[in-house]
């Protein structure tokens, strides 16, 4: 397994484009729209023909959308065969503005879904740093071992370890069972993904690091505690986040072992009539924290791009930007649940991006 | 050893009728087919979206965009919910007289929908890969958006996306499981709930099982991805 | 040329648009419209519990096993019964719903043995009782904003008070199913009312008193829905079965009395009702008394 990448990776891609100058200090900006329109490279800017084509487009998708909507809503407020209510009816939805749903189980529910994703990030960072730093041991016994626990966890669905660990935990008597079946699996299915983020981050460290480490006389172990790991985690932060968001809706599958997440909360509440309109809420606020969150660690990665200087270059560039494409080389990508690191996809600088359209502009 | 024995005896006890009672294998058979059709789903909406976000009308890549952000940030879980309250139970969505029909089906559009916008994601970073000078000269010589798009671009995006595609389809291939949620009753995590609640003895034997299962499933695909990307990357 | 990418990428949206909600607005399937035709009438209840249960099950009162309460929970469940309160308590969270438990059993007269005399274990605090029920069962055990209603709270509350404890000395905790036992075998909870069936498996790792209600399997159909009478008649058409993953196996139905029935397994009982009321489902199934329950249940 050799760390090189035998493809263009993106992160070099983003070396030969030079980084806007808004990547680094916020220029004022114009309307998104305004610069999406007049600069791209895959088309002409519309003439008033096309223009024409185009407004008439999005009136007829607008109406289509209207008409699509108002379809759903009729059915919705259709009312059922014998409760003679519609699923649109004010009766149903005034729950939702009670002050008890909210003290009593949306926000006690929210706190266990944030309670579970935080505990079981840290959990991840530290089986990460174990483990990552474990398949970088000379020991081929450790590193074999690191090897196959990364593996596994990384493949083995999140939700069948929940299940197993509910059952197992519980026969153990241990307290809290689906608290912590939830928490250990997103744990160690997390820490398995950062692990191979330590693995990867440290692997492209410039050779220069760990030679001056040798010269200094550091162990193997002593370098990595004292000069690699350090860095690569500084690097690593915002994809950390990007985990968190990750393991957030993850614990949304507590459901199934009926720990009272979010979710769960907005279950019980809703039994037995409500249950969509309470689902509805659940379903905005996942969407509402995880998008917060997630923006904040893009702008964790500008912030961090910065920090992350005295790195080179290219690890500075990859790490927060690409995480996969770093780790092409590797048998496994490090996939989150959701199938791609959140971060990767966020801040990539590409010339899809508005900035690339700008810093094009002749 | 002898537990082994009597693990081997739950596992293949066979219903009166002579068929398996947990038929573990029919179970990994089921996420398979809701991996491959759920894929092609991901992959067509997917490619949709990513040809909106690149498209000179803003007003598909708003709604790209907006698509993008909501299912990135839902729980699947929710997503399955929604399916079964909103779709199968409000909206009477329906494709035939069985109602594991509609679970299945239904199953496979909320997983497509939901790995869509990732796959879209994937594509955009693989566009990202392909040179802006390619496409300046494909503009130079006169290709129209669509030409450029689907002679230039696109090709050298796929396959410089197949390692991020991979990605996430290892993560549909284990998020199949969540299909449960939805009713599918046949797929591995509901068979495993079944037999876990009759057979608590042999927990750790029959999640090892199930685990073993995914291991061998996702390590060749994973194995599969990584050669395909390398073979098929575009050397620059 | 620009135009024409235009319009198939517009064409291509609004397809995926019409698709959407073509498949919305569907056909009605056979028991919708079966349904739809038969009258509904203001009075007729809208859910209602068919046919006498086909199991039983005894809810006992769950104990950690160095417990001392068991003799004292087993003369409180007798006193209960004994001066109406169980009635009229039963009958009071049930008003309206077509049901009645079982009267052979109910209300039960022959208490568990209390197997260990030399329990000294009564409540981790002295002046505080944490009792354990079910949050999610309408009438039965279930979390209403900030207070506790059902037949389990009220048996709870009336014997916690025979224990000395006034209902504002009751903390109540959540137990859900797979829980049960750990939570008193680590004194997380002293005694739980959680639909708690009495098995000898679970009397291995705790102690039950009572049982304070014996329940059975049962079903529960719209209030205008007279097809369905018990278990036998789902054979009869291709109707769909509803139950709760975990709760009271509904396999049972389908291996011993309807081979053909269409069975959905969901993680709440609001998915199951919800289905219900909306006619995608015909039956839903577990035990007796929290069928009665969600019946007895109305749009808050």
């Amino acid at each position: 397994m050799t760390p090189e990448v035998p493809y263009t990776t993106v992160a070099e891609q983003a070396v030969l484009i030079p980084p806007s100058p808004e990547d680094t200090q916020r220029a004022p900006k114009k309307p998104r729209r305004a610069r999406r329109a007049e600069h791209s490279v895959l088309f002409d800017s519309p003439g008033p023909k096309t223009k024409r084509v185009i407004a008439i487009g999005n009136v007829v998708g607008v109406l289509l959308v209207a008409w699509a909507i108002y379809a759903i809503g009729a059915k919705l407020a259709e009312p059922s065969l014998i409760a003679k209510k519609g699923q649109l009816d004010w009766e149903l939805w005034k729950i939702n503005f009670e002050s008890d749903t909210w003290t009593e189980f949306y926000l006690p529910g929210l706190w266990n879904t944030i309670k579970a994703a935080v505990v079981a990030i840290f959990g991840a960072v530290v089986f990460g740093l174990l483990f990552g730093v474990g398949r970088l041991a000379q020991l081929k016994p450790v590193r074999w071992f690191s090897d196959v626990i990364v593996e596994f966890f990384r493949a083995v669905p999140v939700l069948l370890m929940m299940i197993f660990l509910w059952t197992f935990l519980g026969s153990m008597q241990f307290p809290e069972p689906s608290f912590w079946a939830v928490v250990i699996a997103l744990t160690v299915y997390n820490g398995s993904v950062v692990a191979e983020l330590v693995r990867a981050g440290v692997q492209n460290l410039p050779n220069g690091q760990h030679e001056a480490a040798d010269a200094i006389g550091l162990t193997r172990i002593q370098a990595l505690v004292n000069v690699l790991v350090p860095q690569a985690l500084l690097a690593m932060l915002p994809a950390i986040i990007a985990q968190l968001v990750v393991a957030l809706k993850d614990s949304a599958l507590g459901v199934a072992i009926s720990y009272f997440d979010l979710l769960r909360a907005a279950q019980v509440r809703g039994t037995p009539y409500n249950a969509l309109q309470t689902l509805t809420v659940a379903a905005v606020v996942f969407i509402v924290i995880n998008y917060l969150l997630g923006r904040s660690g893009e702008w964790l990665a500008g912030r961090m791009k910065g920090r992350t200087s005295r790195l080179d270059d290219k690890f500075a560039q990859e790490i927060p930007i690409n995480v996969s494409a770093l780790s092409a080389s590797a048998m496994l990508e490090p996939v989150d649940q959701d199938g791609y690191n959140e971060q990767n996809l966020r801040a990539e600088p590409g010339w899809l991006d508005d900035d690339m359209f700008e810093s094009k502009k002749p | 050893m002898e537990t082994l024995t009597q693990y081997w005896e739950f596992v293949t006890q066979k219903k009166p009728d002579g068929t398996l009672l947990y038929d573990v294998l029919g179970a990994f058979w089921v996420n398979i087919q809701l991996t491959l059709w759920a894929g092609a789903v991901a992959m067509v909406l997917g490619t949709i979206i990513l040809a909106m976000r690149i498209s000179p009308i803003v007003s598909l890549r708003a709604v790209a965009t907006f698509f993008t952000n909501i299912f990135r940030d839902i729980p699947l879980t929710v997503v399955m919910l929604i399916m079964w309250l909103v779709i199968w139970t409000q909206l009477g969505v329906s494709f035939g007289g069985k109602m594991s029909t509609d679970f299945y089906i239904l199953a496979i559009i909320g997983l497509g929908l939901y790995h869509a916008s990732f796959i879209a994601e994937a594509l955009r970073s693989g566009v990202n890969t392909v040179p802006l000078g390619q496409a300046e000269a494909a503009r130079a010589i006169g290709l129209t958006f669509m030409q450029s798009a689907r002679m230039i671009v696109l090709p050298q995006a796929f396959r410089g996306a197949i390692a991020p595609i991979g990605n996430t389809i290892i993560a549909l291939i284990k998020n199949t499981t969540v299909a449960s949620v939805m009713g599918v009753a046949t797929e591995t995590s509901a068979v495993m709930s079944g037999m876990i609640e009759t057979g608590a003895n042999f927990v750790l034997l029959i999640f090892l099982t199930f685990a073993i299962g995914y291991v061998l499933i996702v390590i060749p695909v994973g194995m599969f991805f990584t050669w395909a990307s390398r073979i098929l990357a575009v050397k620059r | 040329m620009n135009k024409k990418i235009a319009l198939a990428v517009s064409a291509l949206a609004a397809f995926a648009l019409v698709g959407t909600s073509a498949c919305s607005s569907d056909d009605k399937d056979p028991a919708t419209s079966t349904a739809a035709t038969t009258a509904t009438t203001d009075a007729a209840p809208a859910l209602k519990v068919v046919g006498a249960p086909f199991t039983t099950e005894l809810y006992g009162v769950g104990l950690p096993l160095d417990s001392s309460l068991c003799e004292q929970v087993n003369t409180a469940i007798a006193d209960m019964v004994a001066d109406g309160t169980w009635l009229a308590k039963l009958n009071g969270q049930m008003e309206g719903v077509l049901y009645t438990p079982n009267p052979e059993t109910n209300p039960p007269k022959d208490f568990e043995v209390c197997d260990n005399k030399a329990g000294t274990f009564t409540t981790a605090s002295s002046d505080t009782i944490k009792i354990g029920i079910k949050f999610d069962q309408p009438h039965l055990g279930f979390k209403e904003g900030s207070t506790y209603t059902g037949f389990d709270v009220d048996v709870a509350t009336y014997v916690a008070g025979k224990l000395g404890f006034t209902p504002d000395k009751i903390e109540w905790v959540e137990a859900p199913s797979k829980s049960r036992e750990t939570l008193l075998e680590n004194h997380q909870v002293d005694i739980i009312f959680a639909t708690y069936s009495i098995t000898d498996a679970r009397k291995e790792k705790v102690e039950f008193a009572g049982p304070y209600f014996v329940a059975g399997q049962d079903l529960l159909v719209r209030g205008d829905d007279d097809r369905i009478t018990g278990p036998e008649s789902l054979n009869e058409s291709d109707y769909k079965l509803c139950s709760v993953t975990g709760s009271t196996p509904a396999q049972k139905i389908k291996d011993t009395y309807a081979a053909d029935v269409e069975l959905v397994e969901v993680t709440g009982y609001g998915e199951c009702i919800t289905a219900l009321i909306a006619g995608r489902v015909d039956a839903v199934t577990t035990d007796d008394i929290i069928l009665a329950g969600l019946a007895a249940a109305g749009v808050r």
